[in-house]
């Protein structure tokens, strides 16, 4: 799989701990600059520990190494590895309720400018401005998405890691926002994304990781995953 | 005309209240700590303030140069260091500290200025008033103080409402975890708010040691009523802590009206009535949990 690429992300042999209960095993991952990889698998696979063994905040074995372009992450605090380039749209976006839509968006804001600000976020996402006083806790799920995607932008982050975008959406909504999502990764964005909708993972996607029970199962170019390879490794069966 | 008199020196009793009443809101409404030694910290502050007059012979004003700094920077290194890594312990663990600094300070306090009582000498600010009528009558003092109460809770709630740190301080109140996921300290935006909150409670050391008399075991009454204060006016909102603030004023100040005895017992009344028939204070901000 070596492309000539860099490598951004990158994951040794990582065991994720919530106390005795072991939630990744041996969890190697290598994502490099500027593609974007999916993580599947089934509920309680593990998909949201790997993102939380990125950010810090799920305990890892000594032996397990987290690096961001080379730079172990080790023992720093989840805020300080944002400001190292890495950020998470959390599992059910996770807004600030009582902040409004543009207060939401200006916390994650970087000082140091980059691709992404409030505005070309307004421009990815056009009803956003509309909603820009409103408090986030009132918006709809879909528009919470769109704010939460926006936050996670305008940090400017080097990896940008997504945890299913697409739960407890119309599809219509998902068509939509991973419309944006492409649009993102066209801009050059690394990207990690969870997500149990297969179809829409594939679709942005250069490389495939199935997860099941805390292990890897398949990990493999996308072009290259066929519909009876990812079932097969989602339930355990045989292929 | 005495009513109203009670009403009026009610209102300006109640400033001070508001301005006690501060920085508990604060620690309470934005980093859901209850902070059992605040009145203690309010009358370390009026000690602070008495030495460093004395010291320097300066008016007790001035000394809120050194008063306030050297309580936010308390306030912060006791966040920083102690309070915050308590939270980790539980909710309970915080309460357990400021109650073990509040039996601390005042055994320091006695130690250190005995059990004599004090006052911080105001000079002619102090005794000069303005007569509204021939029956009505107010002191600079309690009209300053009143005035500073407002602005104090007026900042406050600007910094809050537009401020960077006061939309960390929103944010990390509202989800301490995502709010480090987005880049925000915790631990310092913890910190800074405390450090704000002793800063407060710095100016209502000095205003109300010169409005009134202090000794080293006051703290526990002035907790109670900023307490009161806080829940008449409604958890985590700071204008609700001014109204209640002033309510409590007016109560005991009629109540004392009635029967002079009865001012204090007025104010608990109150308090409790408002607990029973809005649990969630007169002016409860709808979108707050
Ligand atoms: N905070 C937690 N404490 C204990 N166990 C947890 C915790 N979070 C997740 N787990 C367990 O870890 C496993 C993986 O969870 P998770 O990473 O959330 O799965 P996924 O995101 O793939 O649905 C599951 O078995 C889940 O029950
Ligand atoms: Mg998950």
């Amino acid at each position: 799989m070596n492309t000539g690429l860099t490598p951004l992300l990158r994951l040794v042999d990582v065991d994720a701990w919530y106390g005795h209960f072991q939630a990744l095993r041996g969890i190697d991952l290598t994502v490099h600059d500027g593609e974007t990889v999916a993580v599947i698998g089934a509920n309680g696979a593990g998909k949201t520990t790997l993102l939380r063994s990125v950010m810090g905040t799920v305990t890892l074995s000594p032996q397990s190494r987290v690096e961001l372009a080379g730079v172990e992450l080790g023992s720093r605090r989840p805020h300080e590895r944002v400001r190292e380039g890495v950020t998470l749209v959390p599992e059910g976006r996770k807004l600030f309720p009582s902040l409004t839509v543009r207060e939401n968006l200006e916390i994650a804001a970087t000082r140091a400018r980059g691709r992404w600000d409030l505005d070309s976020v307004y421009d990815l996402f056009p009803n956003l401005p509309l909603l820009a006083r409103r408090a986030a806790g009132s918006l709809s799920g879909g528009e919470q998405q769109a704010v939460a995607i926006g936050r996670g932008l305008v940090a400017n982050p080097r990896v940008l890691m997504l945890d299913e975008v697409s739960l407890g959406l119309a599809p219509v909504v998902v068509e939509r926002l991973y419309g944006a999502l492409a649009e993102i990764a066209s801009s050059g964005m690394t990207m990690l994304v969870v997500e149990q909708d297969v179809g829409q993972a594939l679709r942005i996607a250069k490389t495939v990781l199935c997860l099941r029970a805390g292990a890897t199962v398949l990990a493999a170019p996308a072009a290259e995953v066929t519909a009876a390879a990812v079932t097969a490794a989602y339930f355990g069966a045989s292929a | 005309m005495t009513w109203v008199n009670a009403v009026v020196q009610g209102l300006l009793l109640g400033g001070v209240y508001a301005l006690y009443a501060c920085g508990l809101s604060l620690v309470f409404g934005v980093l859901r700590i209850v902070n059992l030694a605040h009145g203690d910290l309010t009358v370390l502050a009026a000690f602070l303030a008495l030495v460093v007059g004395q010291a320097l012979g300066v008016h007790p004003l001035l000394t809120l140069l050194v008063v306030v700094p050297a309580l936010a920077a308390a306030g912060y290194a006791l966040q920083h260091a102690v309070l915050f890594p308590a939270l980790r312990g539980g909710e309970l663990a915080p309460l357990l500290v400021t109650f073990g600094l509040s039996v601390v300070l005042q055994n320091l306090l006695l130690e250190a200025f005995s059990a004599d009582t004090r006052s911080l000498p105001a000079g002619t600010l102090g005794t000069a008033g303005l007569a509204l009528t021939d029956l009505l009558s107010v002191g600079w003092l309690a009209v300053l103080t009143l005035g500073v109460a407002v602005a104090v809770l007026v900042g406050l709630q600007l910094l809050i409402s537009r401020t960077a740190i006061g939309r960390a301080m929103r944010a990390t109140s509202d989800d301490p975890e995502t709010a480090q996921l987005m880049g925000l300290d915790d631990r310092k935006v913890y910190a800074v708010a405390t450090a704000i909150a002793f800063a407060t409670i710095a100016v209502a050391g000095v205003f109300s040691g010169m409005r009134g008399t202090f000794t080293p075991t006051l703290g526990p009454q002035l907790l109670i009523f900023a307490f009161e204060a806080v829940i008449i006016g409604g958890l985590g909102s700071l204008w609700g802590t001014l109204v209640g603030g002033l309510v409590l004023g007016v109560a005991q100040t009629v109540g004392a009206q009635i029967q002079p005895s009865y001012g204090v017992l007025a104010g608990h009344l109150v308090f409790l009535a408002v607990l029973a028939a809005r649990p969630g204070g007169i002016l409860r901000r709808a979108e707050r949990r």
